[in-house]
């Protein structure tokens, strides 16, 4: 679950969990509170050994439901303390994808490859010397109609520049805007899909407190719903931009660069989830407006 | 203004000032104190385990090693063997006198938490998601029923005759003879435990959970009481030696439930202030009644409940500062001075200001 195939600090063969997820639901029944019990002991002993480092990929199995996995980061108090998550990288299998995707799921049980794909802040469409220009072409729609705002990145044989997947910023939505602009819009989806994302992009300031409540609010009636969410803000009387990204019900945010001089304060914000409302989420953060 | 009483409030926590002090290179995983408190058993993560005298910190014996990290390390209640627990899936039981290897055991997984019986009879591992149970002569009893998920502590009845196995969903209660697959008992509880302990009147189990809480079980009517609200994961619970005081470290403070009589139900807790960082180790006196209290910021601080103090917010009688992240802690027979381990490998026995037992 945890490897490491490079770098000069052999890291142990027992970092390698070959026995099935520990997925720990807590007693007060929240989803968000579902945690990976495995994850929390090998971070956990990870981080309390003298040689520190500066990244942890984590590889899960094509079946893991990403949410335990990226809410240990949030809910486990100890590793969030020392780790921040960066981003979630899912690899799509150009040629076996869209069979994944319209794989018929029973009733109330999630389509992973669907789950994977919404939760992803980047993803790397492999095997593309496998399929043709038109095929890509449909990967990548399909890829979009769930994840509107996912950096994509193409490979063979799974090379990727590790630039590409570390120190990623999850938040940075500004890349994948200028690539995507339509993205902002509602676009007409060619497949009908419950699971989709919502870009806003709005110019002004926000209320602090409006702002908050709202967040909290519509994370805690429709978090469930919401696979992600992340965005950059402009808050009133904060010279920096307040960056957030969240899973679930959980949300991480904090303030980083200031804004520039000349910057237009351009607000901008994602959510992926099922059954998303863009009416009701662009005018919710538009009355937050100053 | 405020801010300016409490900067004068603020005096720096001084530095230790060490009876001697040694040097690992690796993180203090465990420290068990021998049972006479002549000798100190570490482990670390580098995988070292070492016997040093609580005396002078000579280092009287190195252990095998463990792969990867040691992880627990614990006495017999004679203090003839000692065994090993690491993550390469191994528990070693070893003659503390000649240092021979008595028994090795393995399972899948990490090797994470030992306890011996009181009687000093029979040792209970928890390796992955399998409880041994060995014999101080090195043999193997037996293997209690593989749980669905990883043990996370083991926990004896007071009088030796069951056995406590903690993993996600639970505590499951052995009968500590021969193991059988099915447990006598069950505490069923949904959410993550993560630490045990017995109150030593045998009273009370108490176990600390993933999700910021401490559930009490009362074992003569099953009936639970919880305590939550903490700010972190509850991984740090220690009883007082008479079974009356339970310390349950958090971030920022320590609580003290007053246990005795009735149970702590309907009570308030001692608040013992700290740093603002998590606590990661307390130790009570051995004969008295103060309790030490190690912190991720590096200091050690002491403290004493009382009744009287109850609901009270009290500030520590004294404290050090180790120099480290506290990873364990003891107090020696003498109450007086205590040995800690440290995350960066220090380790070492530092004074108190208490007076001495003797």
């Amino acid at each position: 679950m945890i490897e490491n195939e490079f770098g000069e600090i052999g890291i142990d063969d027992a970092l390698v969990i070959d026995a099935e997820a520990e997925i720990f639901e807590m007693n007060n029944g929240c989803i968000c509170c579902t945690v990976r019990g495995d994850l929390i002991r090998i971070l956990g002993n990870l981080m309390r050994r003298r040689d520190k480092f500066d990244h942890i990929l984590v590889e899960t199995t094509g079946l893991a439901d990403p949410a335990p996995v990226a809410q240990t980061f949030f809910v486990d108090d100890e590793i969030s303390a020392q780790l921040r998550l960066d981003a979630i990288v899912t690899m799509v299998d150009a040629k076996h994808i869209v069979q994944h995707l319209d794989d018929e799921k029973a009733e109330g049980t999630e389509n992973e490859a669907v789950e994977q794909i919404a939760f992803a802040d980047r993803i790397i469409i492999n095997k593309t010397d496998l399929v043709t220009t038109e095929e890509l072409d449909n990967v990548v729609k399909r890829v979009r109609a769930i994840n509107g705002a996912v950096d994509i990145t193409y490979a063979t044989n799974a090379k990727v520049d590790l630039d590409s997947i570390l120190n990623v910023g999850a938040f940075d939505l500004s890349r994948v805007l200028e690539q995507e602009p339509q993205f902002l819009d509602d676009t007409e989806h060619q497949h009908d899909v419950t699971v989709t994302s919502v870009g806003i992009e709005i110019e002004g300031t926000f209320n602090a407190d409006k702002l908050n409540e709202w967040l909290s609010t519509l994370l805690r009636t429709k978090g469930v719903d919401i696979f992600r969410s992340k965005g950059i803000l402009s808050i009133a009387g904060n010279d920096k931009r307040f960056v957030f990204q969240g899973v679930h019900m959980l949300l991480d945010g904090e303030h980083d660069r200031p804004w520039g001089p000349d910057e237009r304060r351009v607000n901008r914000a994602v959510f992926i989830g099922r059954n998303l409302d863009r009416a009701a989420l662009d005018r919710g953060l538009r009355e937050c407006l100053v | 203004m405020p801010r300016l009483n409490k900067k004068v409030a603020e005096t720096p926590t001084p530095t230790a000032q060490w009876r001697w002090q040694t040097q690992f290179c690796e993180h203090v995983a465990r420290l068990a104190l021998s049972p006479d408190g002549s000798l100190v058993a570490v482990a670390t993560l580098a995988g070292e385990v070492a016997v040093v005298a609580t005396a002078d910190g000579r280092r009287v014996r190195d252990l095998p090693r463990h792969g990867f990290g040691a992880l627990d390390v614990a006495w017999s209640s004679d203090g003839a063997v000692l065994a090993t627990a690491g993550q390469d899936g191994i528990v070693r039981l070893i003659d503390a006198g000649s240092g021979a290897v008595l028994g090795e055991h393995r399972a899948s997984g990490w090797a994470s938490r030992l306890a011996w019986s009181k009687d000093g009879t029979r040792l209970a591992a928890a390796i992955g998601k399998d409880t041994l149970l060995i014999h101080r002569d090195g043999t193997e009893i037996g293997r209690f029923g593989q749980m669905a998920h990883t043990v996370s502590d083991v926990v004896w009845s007071t009088d030796d005759r069951k056995l406590g196995v903690l993993t996600y969903g639970g505590v499951r209660w052995f009968g500590s003879g021969t193991p059988k697959p099915t447990p006598d008992r069950v505490f069923a509880w949904k959410g993550a435990p993560l630490r045990a302990a017995m109150s030593p009147t045998g009273k009370f189990l108490v176990h600390g959970n993933q999700d910021n809480s401490v559930h009490v079980w009362r074992m003569s009517s099953a009936e639970e009481m919880e305590m939550s609200g903490y700010p972190a994961k509850v991984e740090v619970l220690s009883w007082d030696r008479t079974g009356e005081w339970l310390a349950v470290g958090t971030i920022g403070f320590t609580t003290v439930w007053d246990c005795s009589g009735k149970g702590p139900s309907g009570r308030r807790a001692v608040v013992c202030n700290g740093p603002d960082r998590r606590v990661t180790a307390l130790s009570w006196q051995q004969r008295g009644h103060a309790l030490i209290v190690g912190s991720a910021d590096g200091t050690v601080s002491w403290y004493l409940p009382t009744k009287a103090k109850a609901a009270a917010n009290l500030q520590p009688l004294g404290g050090v500062d180790v120099g480290s992240e506290v990873s364990d802690l003891a107090f020696l027979s003498d109450d007086r001075l205590f040995v800690v381990g440290c995350s960066d490998g220090t380790f070492g026995v530092v004074a108190t200001d208490l007076p001495s037992a003797r």
